[in-house]
C-alpha cells in the first residue's frame, strides 16, 4: 500500500474516524492500541501476508528477551542480549544478505558454487530490526525498563506510518508515546496537512516525474553524453531526496493524526557545508542509530585518531551494507566513511575550519561567503557522485556512468523537454530548501497554529494543484531497503 | 459540531474541494476547444468526443461508429456522411474510438452509448480487438481452453494496459467487475468515479499544452501534423517529400513559417529551398540544423507557391528519431499547423490522406510483400517497437491448433449484444477486412471458422453480423489490420451500402 495511492488515503481516513470514535469509549487506550495494531498488521500484510510471520519473530523474542535482560545479572544479561542481537541480525542476514554472500562466494570461485536461495526481501525488515535491537540494547544499558504489554511492543515494531521506511524511532522515544494515545483532544491539523501535502508534493510531483528521465539514463548508460549524465546525476540527487523525505513527511503527518510525533529525518541535507553536517541532516534517525548503537559501541572517538577513523569507516561501511546487499552499497558507505575521515583529519589540521559567521569588513564577509558556498557545493557534488553507486544496478554500470560523466563527449541527448524539466526541478528543490532553511522558524510557527479558514483554503488550493499534476504513483525508493 | 471546530472546517473545505473539482475538471475543462490531433492523446480525445456526443440532443438521426483503431482507420465520417447524403440518407455519422477499445470497453460504456441515441451502431472488429494475443502472451505454455478467464479480465482492467478504464467508465467497472478487482484497484476506480481530477489528470494537460502552443509558440513541438492538406501530401509526422506546394497565408507574411532541417539532409552540403510562383522565385539556403523561420518577401497572401528542396533523405539511412524502416524520400518537417491562420478544432475525428498511404501505390504484389516483411518483421530483435507485431504473428499461427472458446472479450461482446437488443439499438458488427498476408497465417484454422460462427450467432433482434474478413488486397493495408486511405475511400461506399440497407429496415 503506497502512501501516495488512493487506497492509503481511504485507509488513513477510515482509521482516523475509528480512532476518534474509539477514543470516547471506556478502556479507550486498549481499544485504540488494538485498532492501530490491527491496522498496522493489515497495512503490512497488504504487501505480502507472509511478512506478518516474520515481524512476529522479533516481536515475541525481543519482548521476552527484554524482560530476561532486565531481570538477569551481569553474565546472563550479556548472553540474552547476544541472543537477541544474533536473532535479529540472523533474520536480517538471511533475508537480506544470504544471496549476496552466496553470489560473492561463487564469484571468488572457492569451490562452493551454491545455487541462490529463493527468498524475497521483506519490506521494512531493516527498519524494524534496528528498532527491535535498540529496545534490547537500551534495556541492557539500563536506559529503559521493559515494556509490560506485548501488544504495545508489537505496535512499536509495526506502527504503520514508519514501518516500511522509517524514521527509525528507538523504543525509549516511541513506546511512551504509544502508551498515551488518547491524550490528544484535537490533532494538530495544520501541521498534519502541511506534512501530508509537502510529502505528496515532493514524491508525486517532483520525484515521480523526474524518475522516467533517470530510468532512461540508467537503462542505457552507454548512450548519453557527459552533459546529460551530469544532469542525470544531479537529477537523481534531487529524486532520492524528494522521494525519501517526501515519504518521511507523509509518515510524520500520518502518525500525527493519531497523536504520535515522529522525529525529523531530513533537515535540508544538500545545504550542508561539511560531510559530518550532511549526516546530521540526511536520514537523521539512521545516522543517530548508527552513532549510538554502533560507532559508540566500537569505541567512538575515545581511543585516539587512528581508532576513531577506523570506527568511522567501519560504521559507514556497515551503514552502506544496511542499505542493500551489494558491492555498490558497500563502496557507497566506504566512500562516505572516507570523506568523513578526510574531513576529520583536515579539521584537526585546521584546513577545513574557518570562523563561523560573517562579521568583519566587506573583504572578510566575501571570503566567508565564498568559502562557505564552495564547501557547500563540494559536499553536494561529492554526495551526488556517490549517489551514482546507489542508483546503478551493479558496479560495472557505476563505473560506466563515472567514465561517461568525465569523458562522455559523444552520444544521445535526453529529450529537450526532459532536460528543461530536470533543470527546473533541480532549481526548484534548491530554492525550496534555501527558503525553508532561511525561514525555518516562521514555517514552524505557521504549522503550529490552529487550522483557520484562510489556512484551510491555502491547503485546498495546494492540494488541488498537486493532485491534478500528479500521475500514477511509483513505489518509494527506500521500500527496498 | 461547533462552527469553529477544525473538523467542521475540514468537512466544509472538503465539500468545496469536491464542488471545485466538479466545476473545473468535470465541466469547464471540457468547454475548452479541442485542438489536439487523434494521436496527441487517444483517451483525452475519446472522452472529449464522448461528452460531445452525450450532450447533443438536437442532432439528426445518427450513425455511430465505435471501436478501436480498426474503426478509426477504416471509416472516414465525412466520406461516409457524404455518400449517405448522395443516396438520399441525410444522417449524422460520428466516430467514437480510441486505440485498444475492446468489447469489454464497449460493454462498460453501454449506458453512455445509449445516451448518444444512435439510429444505428456500427462496430467493426478484428483479431486485435479480442486480445487473444495478450492471453497467449501471459500464458505462453497454456492452451486457450486452460486459461483462467478471471485473470484475463483483471489484466484487461489494469490501468497500465488499458488506461481508458479509469477515465471512460469507472462507475461501471465498480458495478460490473468488482469481483475481479483487488482493493488497490477498487480504491483507484472509486477515486476515479468520485474525483474528476483523478479521472482525467493523466491526459488533462495535453490539450491545454496544444492550445498554448497554437496561441503562443512556433507549433514546432507536436505529436501529429494537423496543418493544411497539401497536394503532394505530408507524412503523419509532418515530413514533406522533395516537392510541396501551398497557399501563402496571412500568418506566413506576418510571422513566417517554420521548417525543420535535420543533419541527414545536410550530408551533401547546404540545403536549398526554392520557392516559385509563376516567374517569381525566392531561395533559402540552410547550413545548420534546427527549426528555421521562412519569411516570404516576393509572394503575397493567397499566392499558390511551389517549393522544391535541393536534397532529400531516406529514413532508413537516418539516425535518432528520424530513423525508421521506411524507404520513401523525405525532406523537411513542417510546423504542426502549417498553412492555417487559425488552428483546426475537433480535428481528432478527421482522417486525411498522408504520404504513408501512398507508398504502396506503384508497387507490384512481390514488391509489396518484400516491403511488408521489411517494415513489419525484419530485424525484430533490434526493434522493440515490433514486439506487438511479432506477438500478433505468433498468436495467429498458434490459433491453427486452438479450439475456439467463448470467453473473455467474446463473452463481453455477447453481453454487449444482449444489452443493445434490450435497449433497441440496431447494431452492425463487422468482421473487418484483414491483410491477406497476415490472414494467411491462420485463415484455414478451425478457430477462425468457429469465431465467425460465434459472431453469426449473435444476430437477431436488430443485430446484424457482416463478414468482410478477406475483402481487400495486401496493398490496401499499412500493416496487418489498418487500412490505407485509398482503401478507406474504396470501403466507405461499401460500408455505406450496407448501412443504407439497414437504415431502410
Amino acid at each position: 500500500m503506497n502512501f501516495t495511492s488512493p487506497l492509503y488515503l481511504y485507509f488513513l481516513v477510515l482509521l482516523f474516524l475509528f480512532f476518534r470514535l474509539f477514543s470516547h469509549f471506556k478502556r479507550a487506550d486498549f481499544l485504540v492500541e488494538g485498532l492501530l495494531l490491527l491496522a498496522s498488521y493489515y497495512f503490512y500484510s497488504a504487501w505480502n501476508p507472509n511478512y506478518l510471520f516474520l515481524i512476529l519473530i522479533p516481536t515475541v523474542t525481543d519482548f521476552l528477551l527484554g524482560k530476561l535482560i532486565f531481570e538477569s545479572s551481569h553474565l546472563r544479561k550479556k548472553i540474552y542480549l547476544f541472543l537477541s542481537i544474533c536473532l535479529d541480525l540472523g533474520i536480517l542476514g538471511f533475508f537480506k544478505y544470504a544471496n549476496f554472500i552466496i553470489q560473492t562466494g561463487n564469484m571468488l570461485n572457492i569451490g562452493l558454487n551454491s545455487p541462490l536461495l529463493d527468498v524475497l526481501l521483506p519490506a521494512g525488515i531493516s527498519f524494524y530490526t534496528f528498532q527491535s535491537m535498540s529496545y534490547t540494547i537500551d534495556i541492557y544499558r539500563n536506559n529503559i525498563r521493559p515494556e509490560k504489554s506485548i501488544f504495545r511492543y508489537a505496535l512499536y515494531l509495526s506502527f504503520f506510518p514508519q514501518l516500511v521506511a522509517g524514521p527509525i524511532v528507538v523504543a525509549r522515544e516511541l513506546l511512551p508515546k504509544l502508551s498515551n494515545l488518547t491524550h490528544i483532544q484535537c490533532p494538530a491539523y495544520t501541521k498534519i496537512f502541511w506534512l501530508l501535502l509537502l510529502g505528496f508534493t515532493k514524491k508525486a510531483i517532483i520525484a515521480d516525474r523526474i524518475a522516467p528521465s533517470i530510468d532512461l539514463l540508467y537503462a542505457y548508460p552507454d548512450s548519453f553524453t557527459a552533459q546529460d549524465w551530469a544532469l542525470g546525476a544531479l537529477g537523481y540527487s534531487v529524486q532520492i531526496y524528494c522521494d525519501f523525505s517526501g515519504y518521511t513527511d507523509i509518515a510524520r503527518g500520518s502518525a500525527l493524526l493519531f497523536g504520535v510525533e515522529l522525529p525529523e529525518n531530513f533537515l535540508f541535507p544538500y545545504l550542508s557545508s561539511s560531510f559530518s553536517e550532511f549526516w546530521r541532516r540526511w536520514h537523521i534517525t539512521l545516522s543517530t542509530w548508527l552513532r549510538e548503537y554502533l560507532y559508540i559501541s566500537l569505541g567512538g572517538n575515545r581511543d585516539g585518531v587512528i581508532r576513531t577513523l577506523v570506527n568511522l569507516l567501519l560504521t559507514m561501511l556497515l551503514g552502506g551494507l544496511w542499505h542493500g546487499a551489494s558491492w555498490n552499497f558497500i563502496i557507497w558507505g566506504a566512500g562516505h566513511g572516507l570523506l568523513l575521515s578526510i574531513e576529520r583529519i583536515f579539521a584537526k589540521w585546521g584546513f577545513w575550519t574557518f570562523p563561523v559567521g560573517s562579521t568583519g569588513g566587506f573583504y572578510q564577509k566575501m571570503r566567508f561567503l565564498t568559502l562557505f558556498s564552495l564547501r557547500r557545493t563540494l559536499v553536494f557534488l561529492c554526495t551526488t557522485l556517490l549517489w551514482v553507486l546507489f542508483r546503478s544496478k551493479d558496479l560495472s554500470v557505476s563505473l560506466l556512468v563515472y567514465s561517461k560523466i568525465f569523458s562522455g563527449w559523444n552520444g544521445f541527448h535526453v529529450g529537450y523537454s526532459d532536460r528543461i524539466f530536470l533543470i527546473s526541478n533541480i532549481l526548484l528543490v534548491f530554492m525550496g530548501n534555501i527558503i525553508g532553511f532561511r525561514y525555518a522558524d516562521r514555517i514552524s510557527a505557521f504549522i503550529e497554529t490552529e487550522l483557520s479558514w484562510k489556512i484551510g483554503i491555502f491547503f485546498i488550493v495546494w492540494a488541488y494543484f498537486v493532485l491534478s499534476l500528479s500521475r500514477e504513483t511509483r513505489p518509494f525508493l527506500y521500500f527496498v531497503f | 459540531m461547533k462552527k469553529n471546530s477544525p473538523l467542521f472546517k475540514i468537512i466544509i473545505l472538503f465539500l468545496c474541494f469536491i464542488l471545485f473539482d466538479r466545476l473545473f475538471w468535470g465541466e469547464l475543462f471540457w468547454k475548452i476547444p479541442n485542438e489536439s490531433s487523434w494521436g496527441t492523446d487517444f483517451f483525452y480525445n475519446y472522452n472529449y468526443e464522448k461528452n460531445r456526443l452525450e450532450e447533443g440532443s438536437n442532432h439528426k438521426e445518427r450513425v455511430l461508429i465505435i471501436g478501436s483503431s480498426i474503426a478509426r482507420y477504416s471509416f472516414e465520417t465525412t466520406l461516409l456522411e457524404d455518400y449517405l447524403k448522395t443516396k438520399g440518407f441525410d444522417r449524422e455519422v460520428r466516430l467514437l474510438s480510441h486505440a485498444g477499445m475492446t468489447p469489454i470497453d464497449a460493454y462498460g460504456q453501454r449506458d453512455s452509448i445509449e445516451k448518444m441515441k444512435p439510429t444505428l451502431l456500427v462496430y467493426p472488429l478484428n483479431f486485435v480487438d479480442f486480445r487473444i494475443f495478450r492471453t497467449q502472451e501471459l500464458f505462453p505454455e497454456k492452451k486457450l481452453i486452460e486459461i483462467s478467464e478471471s485473470e484475463m479480465i483483471t489484466d484487461a482492467l489494469e490501468f497500465r494496459y488499458a488506461p481508458q478504464v479509469k477515465s471512460a467508465y469507472p462507475w461501471n467497472v465498480l458495478r460490473d467487475f468488482s469481483s475481479y478487482l483487488n482493493l488497490e484497484n477498487k480504491a483507484m476506480f472509486l477515486s476515479s468515479a468520485l474525483f474528476s481530477f483523478y479521472r482525467y489528470r493523466e491526459f488533462g494537460w495535453d490539450n491545454l499544452k496544444t492550445i498554448y502552443n497554437h496561441r503562443f509558440s512556433r507549433n514546432t513541438s507536436y505529436f501529429w501534423y494537423q496543418g493544411v492538406q497539401i497536394p503532394e501530401r505530408v507524412s503523419t509526422l509532418g515530413w514533406t517529400g522533395r516537392k510541396f506546394s501551398f497557399m501563402v497565408k496571412a500568418y506566413m507574411k506576418e510571422r513566417g513559417f517554420y521548417i525543420q532541417i535535420v543533419p541527414e539532409i545536410l550530408r551533401n552540403g547546404p540545403l536549398v529551398l526554392k520557392i516559385t510562383s509563376g516567374d517569381r522565385t525566392e531561395s533559402f539556403e540552410f547550413k545548420e540544423t534546427g527549426w528555421k523561420q521562412i519569411l516570404l518577401k516576393n509572394f503575397g497572401v493567397g499566392d499558390l507557391v511551389k517549393a522544391e528542396l535541393s536534397d532529400v533523405f531516406i529514413p532508413f539511412d537516418a539516425e535518432g528519431d528520424r530513423f525508421d524502416y521506411a524507404k520513401e524520400e523525405i525532406g523537411v518537417r513542417l510546423q504542426e499547423t502549417f498553412g492555417l491562420d487559425k488552428p483546426n478544432q475537433n480535428y481528432h475525428v478527421i482522417r486525411e490522406e498522408r504520404s504513408e498511404d501512398l507508398r504502396f501505390l506503384d508497387m507490384t504484389e512481390k514488391e509489396y510483400e518484400e516491403y511488408f516483411q521489411f517494415r513489419l518483421l525484419q530485424d525484430r530483435e533490434k526493434r522493440p517497437g515490433l514486439v506487438t507485431m511479432q506477438l500478433y504473428k505468433e498468436s495467429k499461427e498458434k490459433l491453427n491448433t486452438e479450439v475456439f472458446r467463448e470467453f473473455f472479450h467474446y463473452k463481453y461482446l455477447k453481453l454487449f449484444t444482449e444489452e443493445m437488443k434490450k435497449r433497441n439499438i440496431p447494431t452492425l458488427f463487422i468482421l473487418n477486412p484483414e491483410n491477406p498476408y497476415s490472414l494467411e497465417w491462420y485463415k484455414d484454422s478451425n478457430y477462425l471458422k468457429e469465431e465467425a460462427q460465434f459472431l453469426k450467432s449473435l444476430e437477431g433482434d436488430g443485430i446484424v453480423f457482416w463478414n468482410l474478413h478477406s475483402y481487400l488486397q495486401g496493398k490496401d493495408f499499412s500493416d496487418y489490420h489498418h487500412m490505407t486511405y485509398k482503401a478507406v475511400e474504396k470501403m466507405n461506399p461499401i460500408y455505406g451500402e450496407k448501412i443504407i440497407e439497414l437504415l431502410k429496415k
